[in-house]
């Protein structure tokens, strides 16, 4: 699998902020309307007998050029030091630079109190992503044409991110060229919930192959840092893995298939990204992609790490 | 439903302000002196396609705000409301999902604007997706230099001050309003997705509804002279479903100065 960067651009605000399995799921309707939906189903198949074709990390934001990858979750240890810690300001940041991030992936930076150190040196400041806000919604009465006598004044919190990148990883030039047309679909059909009153319009860059984290992507160990939320397998060590993990309930896209229906997916557990995952066995993937059947249809939820191993583990 | 996506069309045009523009915003703290009804302002700030940099705290205009307006206006237009009394005998409205001239099928401003979940099961014709996408529509660069230079640095709008009398005492009771200035101009973008052969024609609710908006108003305070827009420089794109696959370029279907020189190009 090669890995590509894929800039994304955000010109409104979305409904909720986008993740691994946002993306996941806007592709897959996208491929659906440009290829049809047996070939989509092709695609579901060979995942779920695992052979992956893709793999998506969640959306992470960029310092002016710099990439800026999730503060991984270290082994917490107790040392003395001569150095004076801000720890309450660490906890502050969520995202690290990725020379940093490669640095833990070489293995020399183990634990959290050696990240603080080197933290501490660099002088980062923290990066706001993500900003949550409430726009309020007029509702118009039909009789009186008025949002005041009848109508109703009502707030939706929105989320807004600043500019920012994902990765991709694909098994194939021809599964790429498919995600890169899915993408300009995305671009018009838009992400994520509320797209008819303009949510979620962005823009993509071109993909961009991304050589500086191949080798951890490739070089498998025993031990992972995901770059995407992961739903928990049986492969999974968690005695040994250091992670924060959140619960989810999505809903279906109903505007195709599954028009006039409200419906609900599971409610399903994540393991955040920049969990460091620790593994029993080898696997060529870790975390589920989860099938259910809901109104005669196979419905999935994409929880498929995206894994960056830290190499000295073991192979 | 057997979904065949055909590509989608881009409308774009600038929306002009002839009076000020008020859509409400949220008052996030109580400021001495503050003002009671602000606009609504962009939460982020972000930098467009076009190179236009639009700051935090700017204001723009909502794509529901532009929609929802069509909509209702379209809804009055085509017959769509129906009242009726609810258990209570409270006076409702419900908007009709059926075409009044053929009740088998839904009609355009159903199909195009989307209907709810409740509501499709009175027919058994299929929706299919919504066809409109309204986006936000933020501040022409000349409108910003405008703002900038006429109001000041960091000003993007006006304050409007509003009196109520008393009947009796004639005493007054100023009220402000936070307003965008008469002049300012917004780039529109709408989008709209193609599923039958009828969708290529059916846009023209689109424009129908733009027409009703330049007759009516947009934002708060309409009936007091607020919101009075016009829709100018119209361009309409299609972009094909081998667009999408690297095969073609987006076509540029029609450039119209206004509303109706565009509507000429639909049959009714």
């Amino acid at each position: 699998m090669n890995i590509y960067k894929v800039d994304i651009t955000p010109y409104s605000v979305f409904k909720s902020l986008p993740s691994a399995y946002t993306i996941f799921g806007a592709i897959s309707w996208a491929y659906r309307l440009l290829y049809g939906e047996e070939d989509l189903i092709k695609l579901l198949n060979n995942f779920e007998q695992g052979n992956i074709p893709f793999l998506i990390s969640s959306i992470f934001p960029k310092q002016d050029k710099n990439l800026l990858l999730p503060k991984p979750i270290l082994k917490s240890i107790r040392k003395s030091t001569n150095q004076k810690i801000d720890f309450k300001k660490f906890k502050r940041i969520n995202f690290i630079p990725i020379d940093l991030f490669t640095e833990i992936l070489q293995g020399k930076i183990q634990d959290e109190l050696e990240l603080n150190l080197k933290l501490e040196e660099i002088n980062l400041s923290t990066t706001k992503f993500a900003t949550v806000d409430n726009i309020p919604h007029a509702s118009i009465d039909r009789i009186t044409g008025s949002t005041g006598e009848g109508g109703e004044l009502y707030f939706e919190e929105i989320v807004a991110i600043s500019e920012g990148y994902f990765f991709l990883a694909v098994e194939s030039q021809e599964i790429k060229q498919k995600i890169e047309s899915s993408l300009k679909v995305i671009e018009d059909i838009g992400l994520g919930g509320n797209r008819s009153i303009g949510f979620g319009k962005v823009k993509f860059g071109k993909l961009e192959e991304i050589k500086q984290l191949k080798e951890y992507f490739t070089n498998k160990t025993d031990r992972f840092i995901t770059l995407s939320p992961v739903i928990p397998d049986n492969k999974i060590n968690y005695k040994e893995s250091f992670y924060d993990y959140f619960t989810f309930r999505g809903a279906v896209d109903n505007n195709y298939d599954f028009k006039g229906m409200d419906i609900w997916k599971n409610k399903v557990f994540y393991l955040k990204e920049g969990s460091q995952i620790k593994v029993k066995e080898n696997s060529n993937y870790y975390g589920n992609l989860i099938k259910n059947q809901k109104a005669g249809k196979n419905i999935y939820q994409y929880g498929l790490a995206f894994p960056l191993y830290i190499q000295g583990g073991n192979k | 439903m057997n979904l065949e996506f055909k590509g989608t069309y881009l409308i774009k045009a600038n929306i002009y302000c002839l009076t000020g523009l008020h859509i409400g915003g949220s008052k996030e703290s109580f400021e001495i002196g503050g003002i009671d009804n602000p606009v609504i302002k962009t939460p982020i700030s972000l930098t467009l396609p076009d190179g236009r940099e639009i700051k935090e705290g700017i204001p723009y205009i909502p794509g529901s705000s532009l929609k929802g307006k069509m909509r209702s206006l379209l809804e009055w237009q085509y017959k769509l409301v129906k009242i009726a009394k609810d258990k209570k005998g409270n006076i409702k409205s419900k908007f009709e999902i059926k075409d009044p001239e053929n009740p088998n099928k839904l009609n355009d401003v159903a199909i195009t604007f989307g209907v709810g979940v409740s509501d499709l099961k009175e027919v058994s014709e299929i929706a299919g997706p919504v066809r409109i996408k309204v986006y936000d529509a933020y501040p022409t660069a000349e409108t910003i230099k405008k703002w900038e230079e006429e109001l000041g640095a960091g000003l993007y709008t006006e304050v409007k001050t509003e009196n109520a009398i008393d009947r009796i005492t004639a005493q007054a009771n100023p009220r402000q309003q936070e307003r965008v200035p008469a002049g300012s101009e917004f780039e529109v973008e709408i989008g709209y997705e193609v599923y039958d052969e009828e969708d290529h024609n059916r846009i023209r609710i689109i424009f129908e509804g733009m027409k009703r908006v330049e007759d009516n108003y947009l934002g708060g305070g309409g009936s007091r002279g607020n919101g009075r827009v016009i829709f100018k420089d119209i361009k309409i794109y299609f972009k094909d479903r081998s667009y999408y696959i690297g095969q073609s370029e987006p076509q540029l279907k029609g450039e119209y100065k206004s509303v109706s020189e565009a509507l000429k190009n639909f049959q009714k």
